[in-house]
């Protein structure tokens, strides 16, 4: 699984971090290398749970916008800036599909989908995909959020973890019970 | 919630997620919307105190604005002075970190009509010709016109002034390595002036580094780059100098002279034979090491296809290649082989030259296998005989090469050791003259000896030409790249109150060959540092300054940390010559 350089952080890079937003907390000008290193990552987390590119580049706008009005009331607690960022993202998002103004979107690669067969390496048929899909589709907004962070977003347990914020063990448990799930509803279909 | 299932939607370049990216536009808003709360705060207008002090301020404002454009109108002339009088080049991104530091201009008038040359104290002359200037308009000046010039010699003086000295050479960045700047402006009763096309201003910038490896350059403002304009125009100083007697300076002139275009003159030989010797051993034939073919596993699957001989001319040597699937394809079932497909693509595999990405497609099912171009039974033997012939005659160019190869580098030693050899009998010679000079030079009156010693101190080695097409700052630079080995992101923590500190500008300062960059902010003020070299670090944090001396850089370095210790230099840096003191440079 990669890792992602943009999220993983050693205990200076953190320090340079607190740095910076405390910068960033007397003049807002100082806030660019946060914006900077984070802008692609939550663009990125947007646009894989939306349809379109220009609203997923407007939700990023207003997630560096109320994290820079917001800067005030952040309080480091030892994982990096960007699990807030994403908190805000995610409630962003949220927001835009309770309002009806969106729909949610899940974005994959076939290949990602072979999540569900890979741990009893079991073969991948093509015949399996619109079931993968509608399956997929009926999970809970929390179960969803799991399986395409580990799975079509390629995130290590630890950041998924801290995004959702929840301990690594618990993601790593709540990730096997929507695959035994999934695997047990692809399993009665194909009967 | 309803939900939309999209599959292998093409993926966002960089480039198109970096174009949205807009830090100004951010920051506008977020100021714009902190406006807007502030004034839609209710609790603000509920206080009735405010709401009248508002009224009456509001009322003051209107009368005051009344009363002064009625002022203006009337004093519409001083006004004009006023304004001008504030008015400056928009070089925003030239910003001195500390106002103390800059380096300040030197005034000097020239009639247009006539045109006029003055010599800088640094000995820099500039030469104006009649009708150089010309209004916004394009207008020819009339009457006298104000030249701004100063120059900036050190490291600390570029510190000062906060001129970028970072070059971007399409794409690669580079640092500068200054031989002399300076900054030309005009300007006539407040109004700035230009040069009129096809006229120039020529400054022949004294300088005391006689290499000749530098290019001049000149600072586009708008761009925010540096551009190349031409090779540097050098000339050694040739004028004697006053009170040392005709003979002494006629063998002084020769003897600097000639060494110094000696020194000069082996570098380029060199380099330009090395350059020539190089481009000779490219044009030597080439070959292609032809590639051995192989039999297929024997139960291995294949697959045999009709390809572009245009993709792939490594293969097309070979007649009947077909393509084995290779082990590792844990995708590879039989069934791959009972599917009609529609498209079959062969692309580069992840070995290049060894193996290819076998991409089929059957209306939405994808599969891609990596395969190795094979042939089977009679056809190896066939592939073989022909491998075998390719290879000999590949052996025998190669070969051909390398002897060619190593004559023409033998023969440029030849030469370049000529040169050397050439280089240290006139250094000899050159010495012995020295010597007798130093001798002579003893014998000289006290007053011939100093009035030599104080004309020495202002000459200058050589002089650098420019020419001036419009005003603004110009360069003579050696471009050297940014050093990438030890990448770091700096934490400054103050030596008085051990607490980081965060800076507004960092200046990187190269020791060993006087470079200096400003990092920065955007990246964390990021650099990267060669071992070998000796760096100091110039921090300048609101009214403060702090040094990282080169002890302080390398106990940093070996700490293994990113922290670097700065010693607050404030009282050092009101004027130039104590931050130079300082600085130790």
């Amino acid at each position: 699984m990669a890792i992602n350089p943009h999220y993983h952080h050693t205990e200076e890079q953190l320090q340079e971090e607190l740095l910076w937003i405390e910068a960033a907390k007397e003049n807002p000008e100082h806030f660019a290398p946060l914006y900077n290193k984070y802008y692609k990552g939550i663009f990125s987390y947007v646009y894989q749970r939306l349809d379109s590119k220009d609203t997923a580049f407007d939700i990023t706008a207003q997630v560096f916008l109320k994290a820079l009005s917001n800067i005030q009331k952040y309080e480091f607690k030892g994982v990096p800036f960007a699990s807030w960022l994403y908190r805000i993202a995610y409630n962003e998002v949220m927001q835009l599909f309770k309002s009806n103004q969106q729909l949610r979107a899940v974005n994959a690669d076939v290949s990602d989908l072979r999540f569900i067969c890979e741990s009893h390496e079991e073969p991948f048929f093509e015949e399996y995909i619109p079931l993968v899909q509608k399956l997929i589709s009926q999970l809970e907004e929390q179960d969803l959020q799991l399986v395409e962070m580990r799975y079509f977003e390629k995130r290590p347990f630890k950041e998924v973890a801290e995004i959702l914020n929840i301990t690594e063990v618990n993601a790593k448990v709540k990730m096997h019970r929507v695959i035994e799930k999934l695997k047990k509803e692809l399993k009665k279909i194909k009967l | 919630m309803s939900l939309k299932f999209n599959l292998n939607r093409p993926k966002l370049s960089d480039e198109e997620i970096n174009k949205q990216r807009d830090f100004d536009a951010l920051v506008k808003k977020f100021k714009a919307e902190s406006l807007k709360k502030a004034r839609g705060d209710e609790s603000w207008w509920k206080n009735k105190k405010i709401t009248y002090s508002a009224i009456i301020a509001g009322i003051t404002v209107i009368c005051t604005v009344t009363y002064l454009s009625i002022q203006n109108k009337e004093k519409k002339h001083e006004t004009l002075i006023t304004s001008n009088n504030t008015q400056k080049p928009k070089q925003q991104f030239i910003q001195s970190p500390k106002k103390s530091l800059d380096v300040p201009y030197t005034t000097y008038k020239v009639n247009n009509s006539t045109g006029g040359e003055f010599k800088h104290p640094s000995n820099t002359k500039i030469k104006v010709p009649k009708n150089c200037f010309v209004d916004k308009n394009g207008q020819n000046i009339v009457g006298e016109v104000s030249i701004q010039y100063r120059e900036f010699n050190n490291v600390p003086e570029i510190i000062g002034s906060g001129i970028p000295m970072q070059y971007d050479s399409a794409g690669q960045k580079l640092q500068l390595q200054s031989a002399g700047m300076f900054d030309i402006k005009g300007f006539q009763n407040n109004e700035a002036v230009f040069i009129d096309q096809g006229k120039s201003i020529e400054v022949a910038y004294a300088s005391d580094n006689a290499e000749d490896r530098f290019n001049q350059y000149y600072l586009d403002s708008v761009a925010g780059n540096w551009k190349y304009i031409r090779r540097d125009n050098i000339q050694l100083n040739t004028k004697p100098n006053k009170g040392i007697t005709q003979n002494t300076t006629a063998k002084a002139q020769e003897h600097t002279g000639n060494f110094d275009e000696l020194q000069a003159q082996l570098p380029k030989k060199i380099d330009s034979l090395q350059i020539v010797y190089t481009k000779k051993i490219e044009a030597l034939p080439k070959a292609v090491k032809p590639s051995a073919p192989a039999a297929s596993k024997p139960g291995r699957p294949i697959f045999q296809i009709d390809r572009d001989p245009q993709d792939f001319p490594e293969l097309n040597a070979f007649d009947n290649v077909v393509f084995e699937v290779g082990e590792e394809n844990k995708n590879y079932t039989s069934e791959l082989h009972q599917v009609t497909w529609r498209d079959i693509k062969i692309s580069e595999g992840p070995q290049k030259g060894k193996n290819y990405l076998l991409n089929l497609t059957a209306g939405k099912r994808k599969e891609s296998l990596i395969v190795y171009p094979v042939f089977v039974g009679a056809n190896y033997e066939k592939a073989m005989v022909l491998y075998k012939q390719k290879l000999s005659q590949y052996e025998a160019v190669q070969a051909k090469r390398m002897a060619e190869e190593k004559k023409l580098i033998q023969e440029m030693e030849l030469k370049q050791a000529a040169f050397l050899k050439a280089q240290k009998e006139k250094e000899a010679a050159l010495s012995a003259q020295q010597q007798l000079m130093l001798e002579a030079k003893r014998n000289r009156r006290e007053q011939d000896l100093n009035n030599q010693f104080a004309s020495l101190n202002n000459q200058s080695k050589t002089q650098r030409i420019f020419e001036v097409f419009n005003f603004g700052i110009y360069n003579s630079d050696c471009a050297k790249p940014l050093p990438v080995e030890h990448l770091t992101r700096p934490i400054f923590v103050s030596t008085e109150q051990q607490t980081p500190i965060m800076p507004d500008a960092v200046y990187l300062v190269n020791r060993s060959n006087a470079t200096v960059i400003g990092l920065s902010r955007d990246n964390g003020f990021e650099f990267g540092y060669r071992e070998s070299d000796n760096y100091i670090i110039c921090v300048f944090q609101k009214n403060e300054v702090h040094l990282c001396s080169d002890d302080l850089f390398k106990s940093s370095i070996n700490s293994d940390k990113h922290q670097f210790l700065v010693k607050r230099i404030t009282a050092q840096s009101e004027h130039l010559q104590d931050f130079k003191k300082a600085l130790n440079l």
